[in-house]
């Protein structure tokens, strides 16, 4: 349990000076083992048997039947030893079994835990278009859904979520930011789409990170732990999880500043153009205005008003 | 129990096919569309990209599981527009590159087969996936290549990761010092276009009295 409630803790947003409410954390670049697996397959979600992945370790994981713990086995009593020549032999062959079983199903966990994962993608959004995005998860799974936009108009989007019966279980226009946490509730192909289609000439810059599952052991052999972590091991997970902090942190400043670079970019340029355009303007204005004046008191028709002759 | 080890065995086969099948992330693509990614990241930081793509099949109505023939063309740009990497893939594939300068880098991916006009309506579904710095590091290989234990591979997982939030934060200090680049910039044109057009209205109103007075006078008005 210590496992996703640190997993969700890793997800602390940082407070805004004010005090006010926190930023939501788009920018999440997630550790390796959040992502789908180093080399292995993509974070997808097919079936998955067993316990899901958040019981992984750090959690000692009590193994059933206490009598089968591999370490525990020998040092018996000398009183059972003789009468249970036989019961010996089998349960050394069911302890193979099982060994063999937990094997096998700490391979099936890993390959679960490999696929829990995520994406996140920068993106450009032309005007009046809309990209969407599809991934299959089981059912019970808890998704994150972070977006930004970086550049680009009013630096606003509409975004929509679809689970796979077509029902929109979120709908926002024209946001700038936002964080979607979700529970599914029924297995199949959920759709995310970012809309540009209010906008007519601005093509905008998206980023978006799709978050699945919970982060899944460094080897995929820790499922079979027995013992508990020492103090060493406990600390280096404890400095793993606040490293992705950190690294979650870089990423949301660096998404910001991308943004109010963009921004500082936009408006030099626009104070170019407008020196340049404003110039022109006021020498069409004021010559304008001299001939305009000057055509005035300048007769045209022989014999009309006016003061001069 | 016996069976048990069968069906856990047979539950592993199931988790691997469908691993293979259900690959992620997807988006489908146009037939001549190009797909345009922004990698952000600092120099020297590898990023892998898998993808797999579908095609889909008219007959069946869905998208065959996968298609040999399909190609995809994979290009990478660097933050000065010079091409990192420009090359054909099938329909599954694998492209690698590290960035030597920091900034933006483009990824692009565009079919370039014709086939899909003929038999899929131009619809192509591509499983695709980045993985950018340390997340490129396959631990479980890393730990049977070097032999390590499981602290000294929390060990080598934490020195990575803080390499990669050190590069960042280089890469951070440039980027902010060309943003107060850009901002004095601006700063320094807001200063002297408004001294600039002071002085142009100045000289214009002058000159415009100068040319109504001479004009005037000489149509004796003044």
């Amino acid at each position: 349990m210590t496992s996703r409630s640190r997993a969700d803790g890793i997800r602390t947003l940082p407070r805004r000076p004010d005090g006010s409410a926190p930023l939501p954390l788009p920018g999440v670049r997630p550790s390796a083992p959040r992502r789908s697996g180093p080399g292995g397959p993509g974070g997808g979600q097919g079936p998955c048997p067993g316990p899901p992945p958040a019981e992984a370790p750090p959690v000692p994981v009590p193994v059933p039947g206490g009598r089968h713990v591999r370490r525990g086995g020998a040092g018996r009593g000398g009183a059972e030893r003789s009468a249970a020549g036989m019961r010996a032999g089998m349960r050394a062959r069911m302890r193979a079994r099982m060994r063999a079983g937990m094997r096998a199903l700490a391979l099936a966990l890993a390959l679960c835990a490999l696929r829990a994962g995520g994406t996140e993608l920068t993106f450009e959004l032309p005007d009046s278009d809309k990209q969407c995005f599809h991934q299959e998860l089981e059912r019970g799974l808890k998704f994150t859904l972070d977006y930004q936009v970086i550049t680009g108009g009013h630096y606003d989007v509409d975004c929509y979520v679809e689970d796979p019966n077509g029902r929109t279980i979120y709908k926002e226009t024209k946001k700038q930011y936002d964080s979607f946490p979700h529970r599914t509730e029924v297995k199949g192909v959920y759709t995310f789409c970012f809309s540009n289609e209010f906008s007519t000439f601005s093509h905008k810059t998206v980023y978006f990170d799709f978050q699945v599952g919970d982060e899944p052991p460094i080897l995929p052999d820790m499922s079979n732990r027995v013992t508990a972590l020492t103090q060493m091991e406990s600390a280096c997970v404890t400095i793993h999880e606040a490293l992705n902090t950190v690294i979650d942190s870089q990423t949301h400043y660096r998404l910001r500043e991308a943004q109010d670079r963009s921004r500082a970019e936009d408006l030099n340029g626009r104070v170019s153009y407008w020196s340049v355009g404003e110039t022109l303007i006021l020498f069409v204005v004021s010559i304008g205005q001299v001939m305009l004046l000057k055509s005035f008191f300048t007769e045209k028709r022989p014999g009309s008003g006016g003061a001069g002759t | 129990m016996a069976g048990g080890g069968a069906a856990l065995r047979a539950a592993v086969a199931a988790v691997v096919l469908a691993a293979w099948s259900a690959h992620g992330l997807y988006f489908h693509i146009g037939e001549t569309e190009k797909r345009c990614f922004i990698e952000e990241i600092p120099d020297e930081t590898m990023v892998i990209g898998n993808y797999r793509t579908q095609l889909w099949d008219k007959q069946s109505e869905s998208f065959l599981p996968s298609t040999p023939g399909l190609g995809m063309h994979v290009e990478v740009k660097d933050p000065d527009g010079k091409v990192v990497l420009s090359r054909q893939y099938g329909s599954e594939g694998r492209f690698t590159f590290t960035s030597h300068t920091p900034g933006e880098h483009q990824i692009c991916l565009h079919s370039n087969s014709t086939r899909m006009a003929l038999f899929a309506g131009g619809k192509l579904r591509v499983h695709l996936d980045i993985q950018v710095g340390e997340h490129t590091n396959n631990y479980p290989e890393i730990a049977a290549k070097d032999k390590l234990t499981e602290l000294q591979l929390r060990a080598r997982q934490l020195l990575d990761q803080v390499e990669q939030i050190q590069k960042e934060q280089n890469y951070q200090r440039y980027r902010e010092e060309r943003f107060r680049m850009t901002s004095e910039s601006t700063n320094q044109r807001v200063l002297w276009w408004s001294i600039a057009q002071t002085i142009i209205l100045i000289l214009t109103g002058i000159w415009q009295m100068r040319h109504l007075k001479s004009f005037f006078e000489a149509k004796k008005l003044v």
